[in-house]
C-alpha cells in the first residue's frame, strides 16, 4: 500500500466513523453496480451549495457573478453539456456519461432566511494552507453552515500555487467541503489560464463524492481509483498531454487524461465515466442522502 | 559521487512538473515560486539520511511519508519509505535552484 494511501488511513483511524462510512460506501457502490442498469441515473438529484468567500484584497473578493459562473460550470460538466467533450479521444467517447447532478446557490439560510447562498468574510490571513483553518472563523475563515444540509466550498487564496483540497465523505462534518483558489474559481474575474473554466471546483467536489484519482494515488501503478472503466495510471497527467499517453502497460489508449479526475489544465478535462457516476451516485444515495433536495426529475 | 554532491542534493525539493521532459524530472527548492498546479509532490532530503516524501494525497493535499535517502557513488539517487516501492533516479543535475533526475 502506497504512502499516501497510508496517509489517508491514518486519518481514517483518527476519525473511526469516517473508516466505518467510507466502507459501508463501498459496499453501496458495489450494490449499485450488480443492478440492472447501475450506469443511469434515475432522476437528476440538485444539490444546495453555499460558497465562503475569505478576502483580504480586493481582488480575492470576488462578485456574485463570478460565483455564479462557477455555479454554472459545475452544471455544466455535471450535464456533461460541455461542448468541449467533442475534444475526447473516439475510444473513450462512448463513456462520457451525464452525472445528472445540478447545483444551486443556496435560497435560504441555516436559519431559513433568504440567502443568497454566498459568504463574504474579510481576513488578515494573506494566504491559506492545507490545515483546515479556512474553515474556522477562529482561525481566520470562515465557519462552514451545516454541511450536512449544504455542499460547503471556499474560495481564498491558497499557499504554495495549490489549486484547491477536497474531504471525502463521512469525515469530520466541520471540515466537511471543498477549497478552492480564488483565481482559479470561476470562469469570469479572478479566473486566470489555464485553471479558468471552472474545472478546479469540478474535480473537488468529485472527491466531495467519493471519486479518487485516475492514478490511484501511488507511483507504482499498484493503485486503483475503484472504477473499472478508467485505465490505471502511473502518475498524474498536467498541462495538456497529447494523445496517447501511456503507462501501466495500458496502451495502445494510455492514461484517461480527459477525466476530470486527472491533473490536467482545465481545457483538457473534460469527462466523467459511466463507472465513476455510479460511484459519485452511490455517495449521494449514502453519506451524502441528507444534501439532496427537492423533488427529484425523472430523466428523458 | 563526493560528499559535497550529496550536500547539495539536502534540502526540500518541489516538483516543478512543468520544465519536466520525457526522460527528465525537474526539481527546485520549495521557495521557488510555483504556478499554481492542482498539486506537486515534493521531498525533503535531509543531511541524517532522513527523507519525508510529500506525496500528492487522495484529497489533493500533500501527505508526508518519513523514509530514507542514499546517493550512490555512480550518482543515482535512491529513495525509500514506508509502504512505497524503492525509488532510484540518476542525478542529471544538481545546484542551489534546480535538481534535474532521470525518469
Amino acid at each position: 500500500m502506497c504512502g499516501a494511501m497510508q496517509a489517508h488511513n491514518r486519518l481514517l483511524e483518527r476519525y473511526p466513523d469516517f473508516r466505518r462510512v467510507l466502507g459501508d460506501l463501498e459496499h453501496g457502490t458495489l450494490e449499485r453496480l450488480a443492478q440492472p442498469s447501475p450506469f443511469r441515473a434515475a432522476a437528476i438529484v440538485r444539490i444546495p451549495v453555499v460558497v465562503h468567500v475569505v478576502w483580504r484584497t480586493a481582488a480575492e473578493r470576488i462578485s456574485q457573478a463570478q460565483v455564479e459562473s462557477q455555479i454554472a460550470a459545475l452544471n455544466r460538466d455535471y450535464s456533461a453539456a460541455n461542448t468541449d467533450k467533442a475534444n475526447t479521444p473516439e475510444c473513450w467517447a462512448g463513456l462520457v456519461t451525464d452525472v445528472s447532478i445540478q447545483f444551486f446557490l443556496a435560497t435560504q439560510d441555516p436559519s431559513g432566511n433568504p440567502a443568497i447562498g454566498i459568504t463574504y468574510t474579510q481576513t488578515s490571513t494573506p494566504s491559506f494552507g492545507t490545515d483546515d483553518t479556512v474553515k474556522s472563523q477562529a482561525t481566520g475563515g470562515a465557519d462552514p453552515w451545516p454541511t450536512d444540509r449544504y455542499l460547503n466550498l471556499w474560495v481564498c487564496t491558497l499557499g504554495g500555487g495549490l489549486l484547491g483540497y477536497a474531504q471525502f465523505p463521512g469525515g469530520p462534518a466541520e471540515t466537511d467541503g471543498v477549497v478552492i483558489l480564488s483565481s482559479a474559481f470561476c470562469t469570469t474575474g479572478t479566473a486566470t489560464a489555464p485553471f479558468n473554466l471552472g474545472r478546479t471546483a469540478v474535480h473537488e467536489v468529485g472527491h466531495w463524492l467519493n471519486l479518487h484519482h485516475i492514478w490511484g494515488d501511488t507511483a507504482d501503478c499498484s493503485g486503483s481509483d475503484f472504477v473499472e472503466d478508467t485505465p490505471n495510471a502511473r502518475h498524474p497527467n498536467f498541462g495538456t498531454p497529447t494523445f496517447p499517453h501511456v503507462s501501466c502497460s495500458n496502451g495502445p489508449n494510455g492514461d484517461m487524461f480527459t477525466n476530470y479526475m486527472d491533473y490536467v489544465d482545465d481545457a483538457a478535462t473534460v469527462m466523467f465515466t459511466a463507472g465513476q457516476v455510479v460511484r459519485m451516485h452511490a455517495a449521494l444515495a449514502g453519506p451524502r442522502a441528507s444534501l439532496v433536495t427537492a423533488q427529484p426529475v425523472v430523466t428523458a | 559521487m563526493s560528499d559535497s554532491i550529496k550536500a547539495s542534493l539536502e534540502g526540500h525539493w518541489v516538483h516543478a512538473h512543468e520544465e519536466d521532459t520525457p526522460t527528465q524530472q525537474v526539481f527546485r527548492p520549495a521557495t521557488h515560486p510555483f504556478p499554481p498546479s492542482r498539486g506537486r509532490r515534493s521531498f525533503e532530503l535531509r543531511a541524517d539520511g532522513m527523507m519525508v516524501d510529500h506525496r500528492i494525497g487522495p484529497d489533493d493535499r500533500r501527505q508526508p511519508a518519513v523514509g530514507s535517502w542514499n546517493v550512490t557513488p555512480e550518482g543515482v539517487l535512491e529513495l525509500r519509505s514506508a509502504g512505497a516501492a524503492p525509488s532510484s533516479m540518476r542525478v542529471e543535475q544538481v545546484g542551489p535552484d534546480k535538481l534535474v533526475l532521470s525518469k
